[in-house]
């Protein structure tokens, strides 16, 4: 652009954002809706999901039965979370542990940091989503993992609360830069039909919904030294959907290995 | 181990034995899982001098033919059956 | 106990006939969000029609019945201005029900006597805010269901007080449809012959309990004058509104900005003395050339008089087209709500604590036992569970 071109569009840009406020032109590059995201630590993953990883500011959905991977993926991210600053130091995640099962062991093996971890433990009630909702209010975390979503909506009324909040808690969601996990483990047709909150519902809410579904065992020698589970984005906001990638989940590997069980 | 009950939670299983009385199904949660496979097989004895207690187990770390996999354990003092860990 | 019931009569329908007076004097029955009847002329009950019947139910009875869904957002705001104007009086209020409200009067005084002038001025405001055609009426007694009575009984724009040694005389002869119950219930003290309070209370306590459960225990209690329950405030005061003048008028952003927070300051520290904060904010701004410009603040959560709110002003002033200069600015505080545990944050912290230790300090408070910190004291350990320790973040905070 040449000079007095570009000295008439800032004086043009002067006069419009004097009475219009400082709001009224941005950049079109300051609109990205490309979301900030926490890598998985499965690069074919975060490949398949588009965007390099599961989004801040959204909820990210993980289901799938059990050994499927789902929760050492979150604790994959959870790792990845804390490490994810341009301010080079560890940043705090947190977990609710809603059905009291998280191994501190299996999370150090995952990469979590440990120090730099809060976990809750309360009843699956309003009180759960209710320190939810603080734990967004507060910001400073950059990941939370809710573990999971059939028991936060086993009770009627839970779910129904936990359906009347979720559009608040999507907005206290977008004004933090922290990534929302939920894993909801398979459950059948029925107990889902029982439930007055389904995890179909739930899944019209978040903006990824991966579903992990087991492929075979791997072993070497007759000893099974880990798994392969298939991940099928099946709802991407910024992304193709029914993408489906395979994940090799090695104890040796993916989780450093030790000599226990 | 992603989903680790600690003892005595409701987690207790009824194992199920075969003619050769080896462990071929247990049930948790209402629901019977038959093993596929038992991956390794081990017995504890330790914190006998332990506050927190005298520990013996004997534990079975099996897949399932629902594709699970998971480390079972028989507490030898109390001589019942809880489920430790499942893998996820 | 001393209590005064506030009551609109016919508040869903009076605010139907507001807008639409033509439908006055035929059978209607107005739909809620549910698609059933939430409230029905008289002319339509005549005919069968109730509360709580489906539409097609209500054609069914009535097939010249006229269903209108009701406007639920202007009810909405009619019954905020009657709670608004109630809750100006800075006494406990609790709301019921649409178009109904229970005050709290334990801080004015005890008797009727003395409650009189007090319930005459309350009856004005709430008849001034109140547009046509709908109008209220008052009731007042030691206990909330006779007060409750007592409005019913009360004429529109009128107010009954009960003296507790007339109460009985008062309820005796009242129909026992003002009790609470089911209509089945109703139904067969009909049938039983039993129509007023005062035959109801003279029934043999266990026949009633036997008969209506702990239902009928509790209304035959109130229908002879014993109710205990006290007045649960739901309603929080909203401080006045406030007027800043600007003579001459200015121009200047931060002219404006600086008269209107520091008149906000008081309205706000006093708020902030209950633990409150501002949840809504309104401002009516009033400039030379006669137009005005309205600005509405909503926040997630309370604020109090702090940077944020200032900041999200000085915002709302700078992207607000003005036509000249300014008069006069117009503030009013819509809603307040609890200022939550976070802004305990706002006590000072050490330089050196992390942002980690600063989240768990406000949260503590409200969640403390739940809240875990994991070590890993043996990671060979051959028990899995005795390889961690879990510490409880309350004590460690302690």
């Amino acid at each position: 652009m040449s000079e007095p071109k570009r000295k008439r569009f800032e004086s043009a840009l002067a006069q419009l954002q004097q009475r219009f406020g400082t709001q009224v032109l941005v950049p079109a590059r300051s609109t990205n809706p490309r979301p900030s995201t926490i890598p998985t630590g499965f690069a074919q993953l975060d490949e398949a999901l588009g965007i390099g990883g599961v989004p801040r500011r959204f909820i990210t959905l993980l289901s799938g039965r059990g050994t499927t991977g789902k929760v050492t993926l979150a604790y994959k991210v959870l790792s990845h979370a804390q490490w994810s600053s341009k301010r080079q130091r560890l940043q705090p995640v947190a977990i609710l542990d809603l059905n009291a099962s998280s191994d501190p062991d299996y999370l150090e093996r995952c990469g979590v940091h440990l120090e730099h971890l809060l976990l809750a433990r309360p009843q699956p009630t309003e009180d759960a989503i209710n320190l939810l909702m603080d734990w967004l209010r507060t910001r400073p975390l950059r990941a939370i993992l809710v573990d999971n979503l059939s028991d936060l909506t086993r009770q009627p009324h839970t779910a129904r609360y936990l359906a009347a909040v979720l559009p608040q808690m999507q907005q206290r969601l977008a004004q933090s830069s922290c990534a929302l996990l939920f894993v909801d483990d398979w459950q059948p047709a029925w107990q889902s039909w029982l439930q007055a909150f389904t995890p179909p519902a739930f899944q019209q809410h978040a903006a990824v919904h991966i579903e992990l579904q087991h492929e075979r065992w791997l072993d070497r020698a007759g000893e099974v030294y880990g798994y392969a589970a298939r991940a099928l984005v099946k709802r991407n906001r910024w992304g193709r959907a029914n993408q489906s990638v395979s994940l090799a989940i090695e104890f040796g590997e993916t989780v450093r290995a030790r000599s226990t069980w | 181990m992603t989903r680790l009950w600690l003892q005595n939670t409701a987690c207790t299983i009824t194992p199920k034995s075969d003619a050769q009385g080896q462990l071929c199904a247990f049930t948790w949660n209402g629901r019977t899982y038959h093993i596929e496979r038992v991956l390794q097989h081990w017995r504890v004895d330790c914190d006998w001098w332990s506050d927190a207690g005298q520990v013996s187990r004997e534990y079975w770390a099996v897949t399932t033919k629902a594709d699970l996999l998971c480390v079972l354990y028989c507490d030898r003092c109390a001589q019942r059956w809880y489920l430790s860990k499942v893998y996820d | 106990m001393s209590v005064a019931c506030c009551r609109v009569p016919n508040f869903l329908l009076g605010m139907t006939y507001r807008h639409h007076p033509e439908w006055m004097e035929r059978p209607l029955a107005l739909l809620g969000t549910d698609e059933q009847v939430w409230a029905a002329s008289p002319e339509a009950r005549v005919s069968g029609v109730q509360v709580q019947m489906s539409a097609q139910h209500a054609r069914m009875r009535c097939p010249n019945v006229w269903l209108r869904p009701l406007d639920v957002q202007a009810c909405e705001n009619e019954h905020s201005t009657l709670l608004g104007t109630l809750a100006r009086s800075g006494l406990p209020i609790e709301s019921p029900t649409w178009g109904m409200a229970y005050v709290d009067m334990r801080a004015v005084a005890r008797t009727a006597l003395a409650v009189r002038p007090f319930c005459i001025e309350l009856g004005q405001q709430v008849g001034h805010a109140l547009q046509e055609p709908l109008n209220v009426s008052l009731g007042w007694d030691t206990g909330k269901f006779t007060a409750h009575a007592a409005a019913h009984h009360a004429r529109p724009k009128h107010a009954r007080l009960v003296n507790p040694d007339d109460e009985l005389k008062f309820l005796n002869p009242q129909p026992i449809t003002l009790l609470p119950l089911p209509s089945l219930t109703l139904q067969q003290l009909d049938w039983l012959g039993i129509r007023t309070l005062g035959q109801f209370a003279q029934l043999p306590t266990n026949e009633v309990v036997r008969r209506f459960g702990p239902a009928g225990k509790y209304a035959q209690q109130w229908a002879r004058g014993h109710d205990t329950r006290p007045v649960c405030a739901t309603e929080r005061s909203t401080p006045e509104p406030i007027e800043v003048e600007f003579d001459p008028p200015t121009a200047l952003h931060t002219a404006v900005l600086e008269q209107t927070w520091s008149a906000l300051q008081q309205p706000l520290t006093e708020l902030a003395q209950q633990l409150e904060g501002c949840r809504r904010l309104r401002l009516d701004v009033y400039f030379a050339n006669h137009e005005t410009r309205d600005i509405h603040l909503a926040f997630i959560e309370p604020l109090g008089a702090g940077a944020q709110l200032r900041a999200q002003l000085a915002h709302q002033l700078q992207i607000l087209n003005w036509p000249d200069e300014v008069e006069r600015v117009h503030v009013q505080v819509l809603a307040t709500g609890e200022l939550l545990a976070q802004q305990l944050s706002l006590f000072p912290l050490d330089d050196g604590q992390s942002e980690m230790d600063e989240m768990i300090r406000a949260l503590c408070g409200r969640h403390g036992a739940v809240l875990l910190q994991a070590h890993v004291r043996d990671n060979m350990h051959p028990i899995a569970e005795r390889r961690f320790v879990f510490d409880t973040l309350a004590r460690a905070v302690a």
